[in-house]
């Protein structure tokens, strides 16, 4: 049992190790389509499904999936939810305005990816309607150059 | 029980670096090498008819990625089907063989994926350009973190204490001898095209290499690689099913976990966790403890430290105690030799990729009793071989596996 006053001994740090850590080439080549503004997925040699993001061996088939494709910057919102928490703003708990985020699929695309939905606000959003991509101001090729997608006309 | 057999066998290169792929990449490339091992022998398999799988990987820090078996899960085309981790330190690779061999006897799988695999050196350390501190950094974790961690234990040491502890016990092995054993391992490795250290050398360039950790020498250690390996394990009904014509049995799994506190230890110079993993395998596979090494023709030994191995000679039941390094003089493990200890090269002649390398000692038994280890091969007699791991801090962890080739018997 511990004593009321007593004082404890522990040991601070954190487990951590450094890297050097390579996304692969196909999510390498994926990030460098980003900084130009450009969807790149990647196409299963035997079944044709297309993955976005990209992958290069077809688990289903067990092929390689190594061909490149250029997908377009519209796709359909497949499902989505809302959320008024973010982590790092612990203090407050509450965002001030809500975060969308939700599941694209790029038009042309097998998959759907999880990207953050922008510009409209959770009432006007649907599942199944049309989206489009809204790219970062300044492009670094990484996965925050997709600042969000938005919905397109009146989706 | 039901008996369980390997099948097939799938080892990619060990290599320090994989520039050009990824953890999940090598884990895939080793299922398909397994996958067209079977098919090469007639076994009309494919990654479908496989029904669960059981993964090897050591490290979380290593992959940089916490559970990383079910993204190699779905890169491999087992979605939707049983995944297992193992992670049991320089063990996990002989463990996770331990469990796929349960998976199967116990009918829980009829044919089960074996896989381990290890990317170790993405850890890197930008200030001086090296990935040693680094990769030295993500295993230290294992040791202790009460008092071991802090007091700097990190693996070498752990396993100098032990290595230095039997030498004042049983006067064996010496410097020269350990340094007979680099000699070999890394000799043998030049016949095997997965190994990443062929080296041709002597005693003296090993005597002559710079000291790691007192009394071992960098020639005395195996280097950490990038690889993967693979077994496909199946059920004698399903050996049946597929006309498997030299199904490799797995005949004894012995695994025994000493305590991990050196100092605890009855005897600092003995790994009870090698005696008691051996005692349990021999039980198991109906052999004597006493009489081992006229009962196999072949053991692929856990060789991380050249210390090591003439340590395990003497506690797998090979030698007496306080004769392993007599033995190695004597040429007895080596290729032609009473018992060949390693002909693969071992860990210090191929690499340690810690979750993949029990896996690879297992496969290369296995390959040699079915007379398919090319240039490395040893005469099979007995058809009977010894696969070992171990690990963790002191060694705590270990596993045992006997092989038979009952065709190889005949």
């Amino acid at each position: 049992m511990l004593e009321e006053d007593q004082e404890i001994f522990i040991t601070k740090g954190m487990v951590r190790a450094d890297f050097d850590f390579w996304v692969g080439l196909v999510m390498d080549k994926f990030y460098d389509g980003l900084q130009e503004k450009k969807f790149i997925g990647t196409k299963c040699s035997k079944c044709g499904k297309v993955f976005l993001p990209p992958r290069n061996r077809c688990g289903d088939c067990f092929v390689k999936a190594e061909e490149f494709v250029d997908l377009p910057e519209t796709g359909i919102l497949k499902n989505f939810t809302v959320t008024t928490y973010k982590i790092t703003e612990r203090k407050i708990r509450k965002v001030k305005k809500d975060i969308m985020v939700g599941l694209v699929q790029v038009d042309g695309a097998d998959t759907a990816m999880l990207v953050p939905i922008v510009n409209t606000n959770p009432d006007n959003l649907k599942e199944g309607m049309k989206v489009s991509v809204v790219w970062a101001k300044k492009l670094k090729g990484d996965p925050q150059d997709i600042a969000g997608f938005e919905p397109v006309g009146d989706g | 029980m039901r008996k369980v057999a390997i099948i097939g066998v799938g080892i990619t290169p060990f290599l320090s670096r994989y520039l050009d792929k990824t953890y999940f990449e090598l884990a895939y490339d080793a299922t398909k090498l397994a996958l067209n091992d079977c098919n090469k022998q007639g076994i009309e398999i494919t990654h479908k008819d496989l029904e669960s799988t059981v993964y090897g990987i050591y490290n979380e820090l290593f992959e940089r990625q916490f559970m990383p078996d079910i993204f190699i899960n779905s890169y491999i085309g087992m979605n939707d089907k049983p995944g297992t981790r193992i992670a049991s330190g320089g063990a996990t690779g002989g463990y996770t063989v331990r469990m796929a061999y349960a998976e199967v006897a116990s009918g829980l799988s009829d044919l089960c994926l074996c896989l381990g695999v290890e990317k170790c050196n993405d850890c890197y350390d930008e200030k001086t350009g090296a990935t040693t501190p680094q990769v030295l950094n993500a295993i230290a974790y294992s040791a202790d973190m009460t008092y071991e961690y802090p007091m700097g234990m990190m693996a070498a040491s752990s396993y100098v204490s032990m290595v230095n502890a039997h030498f004042e016990e049983f006067g064996s092995p010496s410097e020269e001898q350990m340094a007979l054993v680099s000699v070999k391992n890394h000799g043998n490795a030049i016949n095997n095209p997965i190994a990443q250290s062929p080296m041709k050398i002597t005693v003296e360039d090993v005597m002559n290499s710079r000291i790691i950790c007192y009394p071992f020498k960098m020639l005395d250690c195996c280097l950490y690689s990038e690889a993967s390996a693979c077994l496909i394990l199946a059920s004698e009904q399903k050996v049946k099913e597929l006309g498997v014509e030299n199904p490799i049995w797995i005949t004894g799994v012995g695994a025994a976990n000493t305590d991990c506190f050196i100092g605890n230890r009855e005897s600092i110079g003995r790994l009870y966790s090698n005696i008691n993993a051996a005692k349990a395998a021999y039980k198991m596979a109906g052999l004597d403890y006493d009489n081992i090494k006229n009962q196999i023709d072949v053991a692929e030994l856990h060789d991380a430290f050249s210390g090591q191995e003439v340590i395990s000679y003497e506690e797998l039941g090979f030698v007496p105690f306080g004769e392993g390094g007599k033995w190695i003089e004597s040429g007895g493990p080596e290729i032609g030799g009473e018992l060949p200890c390693c002909p693969s090269g071992g860990l210090i002649g191929c690499g340690h990729a810690v979750g993949a390398t029990g896996i690879m000692s297992t496969g290369e038994a296995a390959l040699q009793l079915r007379g398919d280890a090319d240039k490395h091969q040893v005469t099979i007699e007995k058809g009977r071989a010894l696969a070992h791991s171990i690990g963790g801090p002191g060694a705590a962890y270990a596993a045992i596996i006997i092989m038979e080739n009952e065709e190889a018997k005949k």
